[in-house]
C-alpha cells in the first residue's frame, strides 16, 4: 500500500522539535542499540507521515483535529503526584500496577512479575523482541511510538496465574495537553495464563493521548485474557496497537470495552501461527457527544486447524462515530480454519454515524469463514410490549440497550470489574443524551 | 351496579387505510368475564391491541373510557399503571433481560403509580415464588431472558405469571388459547379463575369456545367485521360451537 506523502505541517514540525530535544540529546547517556532504533523508527515516521483521510486504513479515522489540540512530551518530574484516589477504586479488580506517563513505578510486592521495560532491554533476548511482532516499518503509528517511548513493562507469566494484573496508564494532563508513548512486551509462558487488564486514567484538566503498542506471546496450551477498558472522560484519547501470537493449542480472549473518552482508535491483531489456536475478541463501544470509537481488528489464520470468533457491538448516540474494520486473513496453509465474525449496531441519532467493513482475504480452500453486520435501531416489538407492563418508553430503551451491552461485558470473566462497567453503562444509558 | 371499569362507545379504528373497527360497544363491570368471539379477521386482536395503546393503529372515532379515565389518550405504560393488562398472543422474546428484572422493574414502577413503596429484593421474591406457582412456573424461569426459547405453552403461561404479579384491574387475554394443549390449557385457566376477583374483570379473546369450558365467561359477544353483532350468556359460545359463526353472520348480512 502507498501512503500518500503528507506535507510539513506544524504537527509533524512540533514532534521533529520534540525528537531532537528529547531522544537525540539522550545520545550516549542510552543503549546505543536501542538509540539507533529510536533514530531509523523516526525517520520511517518522517518517511510515513502522519496518516490522512486518504490512507485506507484511516479512512473514517481523521487524525488531525485531535492531533491539532497539540499534545507536548511529559515534562520531566520531580516529585510523584499521589495516585490513591485514582488507583484505589481498581484494587478490587486485581493486582494494580501504575504507570505513570509511562513510568513503570515501584509496587511493592511481587516484584519478579513486571520489570521496567528499559531494564529488560539491557537483555538481549527482550531486545530482539522488541518490534518482532509490531514492525515500525510501513506504520506510522508505531514508527512514532518506537522513536518516543519512554517506559513500558515486560510482562511474563510462568504459572496458572489467578490473580487478574489491572496496568493503569496514568497519564498527567495538569501541565497541558500531553502525549505518552507506552511499549509493553508480555510473555504467556506455555501451559501458564494470564488475566490483564488495560485501564487509562488522566489527572488535571489537560487532555491526554496515549499510543500504547504492545507485542505479546502466548504460548503452547497457554491462555491470556486482555481486558481494554476504555471508560475515562472525554479528555483521554487512545490509540492502541495490541499484537499478539498464538502457539499452539493457545487461547486469547480480548475483551475491548469503549465507553468513554474522546477519540479511541485500536488496532488489535491475533495472529495465530500453531495448530489448534483460538482467539476469541469481543468489542462493545458505547459512544455519545462527538466521541469517535475506531475499532480496526486483524485475525490472521498462518496455520490449519484454528479456530477464531469476533463479535463488536456498538450503541451510538448523539454526534458520534463507530467504526469496524474487521480483517480475516487466511493464509495458504490455514486449512480447516473456522472463522466467524459479527458486527452489530444500533444508532440512536441522526447525526451519529457508523462505517462497518468486513475484510476478508482467504487464501485457503478448505476454510469456514463467515461475517454478518447489521446496522439498525431497537426492536418495536419488545418495545411495545415492555411498555405495556408499565415501563416507560425511556426505560425500556435503557433496558433494552444494556441487555444489548451485556452480551459483551458478560464475556469479562472479573465479577467487580464486570458489575462496576455494567453500572457505568447503566449510568450512561439513564443520562439525558442517550436514550 | 357499578361503574364499568371499561366502557367503549362508538369506537372505529383503522390500520392504514383498511378500517377494522367499525363501531363497537362494549361495557364490562368489576367482578365480570366477558368473552369476545369471532371468525378469523372480524377485529378482535385489533380490539385488544388498541385499549393495549399499539401505535400501528389509528383511531378514527369513539370513545373509550377505563374507570371513568379516556383511555385512547394515554401511552402504553399509563394504560399499564393504570391497572390494564395485556396478555399477548405472541409474547415476545427479549434476549439479555432476565425475567426477574423486568418484572421487578415493571411492578415497582405500578406501585409508584398507586403510591406504594418498591418491594425490596426478598418481598419480591417472595411474591414471584407464590405466583409462580399459580401458574405452575418453574422458578429457573426468573434468572432467564425473557419469553428466550419457551414453548409456545411457557410463554402463555408466563403471560398469566405477569397478569399474576401485576394484578391489574382489567385483564385483556389475547387468544391465549392458541397453540396450547389440553394440559397447557388447564393451567392457564386455573391461573386466570384464581385471579378472578370482584374488583377485576377479564375480557377473554378466543376463536374457539374451548377455553370457555374451562374460564366460563358472564358475557359472551360476537365479533364480526368490527362490531359486537350479538351478544348472550354463556351458552351463546356453546351454540356458536355448535352452529358455527355463520348461524349468525347470516343474520347479521341481512341487517346490513
Amino acid at each position: 500500500m502507498t501512503t500518500p506523502r503528507v506535507e510539513r505541517s506544524p504537527i509533524l514540525e512540533q514532534i521533529a522539535a520534540d525528537f531532537a530535544q528529547r531522544v537525540e540529546s539522550s545520545n550516549g547517556h542510552a543503549n546505543p542499540e536501542l538509540h539507533a532504533l529510536r533514530r531509523q523508527a523516526f525517520d520511517e515516521f518522517q518517511r510515513l507521515g502522519i496518516p490522512t483521510v486518504r490512507h485506507e486504513e484511516w479512512k473514517y479515522t481523521n487524525l488531525f483535529p485531535l492531533l491539532a489540540k497539540g499534545f507536548h512530551l511529559p515534562p520531566h518530574r520531580t516529585e510523584l503526584p499521589s495516585l490513591d484516589a485514582v488507583l484505589a477504586p481498581l484494587r478490587r479488580w486485581g493486582r494494580v500496577v501504575p504507570l505513570l506517563d509511562g513510568q513503570l513505578l515501584p509496587h511493592q510486592d511481587e516484584p519478579d512479575l513486571l520489570q521496567p521495560l528499559s531494564e529488560a532491554l539491557r537483555d538481549q533476548r527482550w531486545f530482539e523482541r522488541l518490534g518482532r511482532l509490531a514492525p515500525f516499518e510501513g506504520n506510522a503509528i508505531v514508527a512514532w511510538n518506537a522513536a518516543f517511548f519512554a517506559g513500558g513493562f515486560v510482562l511474563r507469566v510462568t504459572n496458572e496465574r489467578t490473580e487478574p494484573v489491572v496496568a493503569v496508564s496514568v497519564l498527567d494532563g495538569r501541565a497541558g495537553n500531553v502525549a505518552v508513548h507506552e511499549r509493553h512486551l508480555l510473555e504467556v509462558a506455555p501451559g501458564a495464563s494470564l488475566v490483564l487488564v488495560l485501564v487509562q486514567r488522566v489527572l488535571g484538566e489537560g487532555e491526554a493521548l496515549l499510543n500504547q503498542v504492545l507485542e505479546g506471546w502466548i504460548g503452547e496450551n497457554a491462555s491470556l485474557t486482555l481486558v481494554l477498558v476504555q471508560d475515562a472522560p472525554q479528555t483521554a484519547h487512545a490509540i492502541t496497537t495490541h499484537e499478539l501470537e498464538l502457539a499452539r493449542s493457545a487461547r486469547l480472549e480480548l475483551i475491548t470495552v469503549s465507553i468513554g473518552g474522546g477519540f479511541l482508535r485500536n488496532m488489535p491483531a491475533a495472529r495465530l501461527v500453531g495448530e489448534g489456536a483460538d482467539a476469541q475478541l469481543y468489542g462493545l463501544t458505547l459512544a455519545d457527544g462527538s466521541m469517535l470509537v475506531d475499532h480496526h481488528t486483524t485475525v490472521e489464520h498462518r496455520v490449519a486447524h484454528c479456530t477464531s470468533n469476533e463479535l463488536y457491538k456498538a450503541i451510538l448516540d448523539g454526534r458520534s462515530t463507530g467504526v469496524f474494520n474487521g480483517k480475516i486473513l487466511v493464509q495458504p496453509n490455514a486449512q480447516k480454519t473456522s472463522a466467524y465474525q459479527a458486527n452489530r449496531n444500533i444508532v440512536l441519532s441522526s447525526r451519529a454515524t457508523i462505517n462497518t467493513k468486513p475484510q476478508l482475504e482467504i487464501f485457503a480452500n478448505d476454510v469456514r469463514c463467515t461475517h454478518g453486520c447489521t446496522v439498525g435501531r431497537l426492536d418495536r416489538e419488545a418495545l411495545f410490549y415492555l411498555r405495556s407492563r408499565g415501563l416507560s418508553k425511556q426505560e425500556a430503551e435503557a433496558l433494552l440497550l444494556a441487555a444489548f451491552a451485556e452480551e459483551i461485558t458478560a464475556k469479562v470473566p472479573i465479577e467487580s470489574l464486570r458489575t462496576d462497567l455494567n453500572a457505568h453503562i447503566e449510568h450512561l444509558l439513564h443520562a439525558d443524551e442517550l436514550a | 351496579m357499578a361503574e364499568p371499569i371499561l366502557r367503549i362507545r362508538n369506537l372505529h379504528a383503522r390500520v392504514g387505510e383498511t378500517e377494522i373497527l367499525r363501531g363497537v360497544n362494549l361495557d364490562v363491570y368489576p367482578g365480570q368475564v366477558h368473552a369476545i368471539m369471532g371468525p378469523n379477521g372480524s377485529g378482535k386482536s385489533t380490539l385488544a391491541a388498541v385499549l393495549a395503546g399499539r401505535e400501528d393503529y389509528e383511531v378514527t372515532e369513539g370513545e373509550v373510557l377505563f374507570d371513568g379515565k379516556n383511555l385512547l389518550e394515554m401511552d402504553p405504560e399509563e394504560r399499564a399503571r393504570e391497572g390494564l393488562f395485556l396478555a399477548f398472543q405472541y409474547p415476545v422474546e427479549i434476549p439479555g433481560v432476565s425475567t426477574a428484572t423486568f418484572l421487578k422493574t415493571a411492578l415497582n414502577e405500578l406501585r409508584k403509580h398507586r403510591g406504594q413503596e418498591p418491594l425490596d429484593a426478598m418481598e419480591f421474591m417472595n411474591l414471584m415464588r407464590e405466583r409462580a406457582a399459580l401458574v405452575k412456573i418453574d422458578p429457573t424461569f426468573f434468572s432467564r431472558s425473557v419469553n428466550e426459547g419457551f414453548s409456545g405453552g411457557e410463554k402463555k403461561r408466563n403471560e398469566i405469571f405477569q397478569l399474576a404479579m401485576l394484578e391489574p384491574r382489567l385483564a385483556i387475554l389475547d387468544e391465549t388459547d392458541s397453540g396450547l394443549d389440553i394440559d397447557a390449557l388447564k393451567i392457564v385457566a386455573d391461573g386466570v379463575n384464581a385471579l378472578r376477583s370482584p374488583e377485576r374483570a377479564f375480557l377473554v379473546i378466543t376463536h374457539y369456545q374451548r377455553l370457555l369450558n374451562y374460564i366460563v365467561p358472564d358475557v359472551v359477544h360476537v365479533l364480526y367485521r368490527g362490531r359486537i353483532i350479538k351478544t348472550g350468556p354463556k351458552e351463546l359460545a356453546l351454540e356458536l360451537e355448535a352452529k358455527g359463526y355463520e348461524w349468525v353472520t347470516e343474520t347479521d348480512e341481512v341487517a346490513l
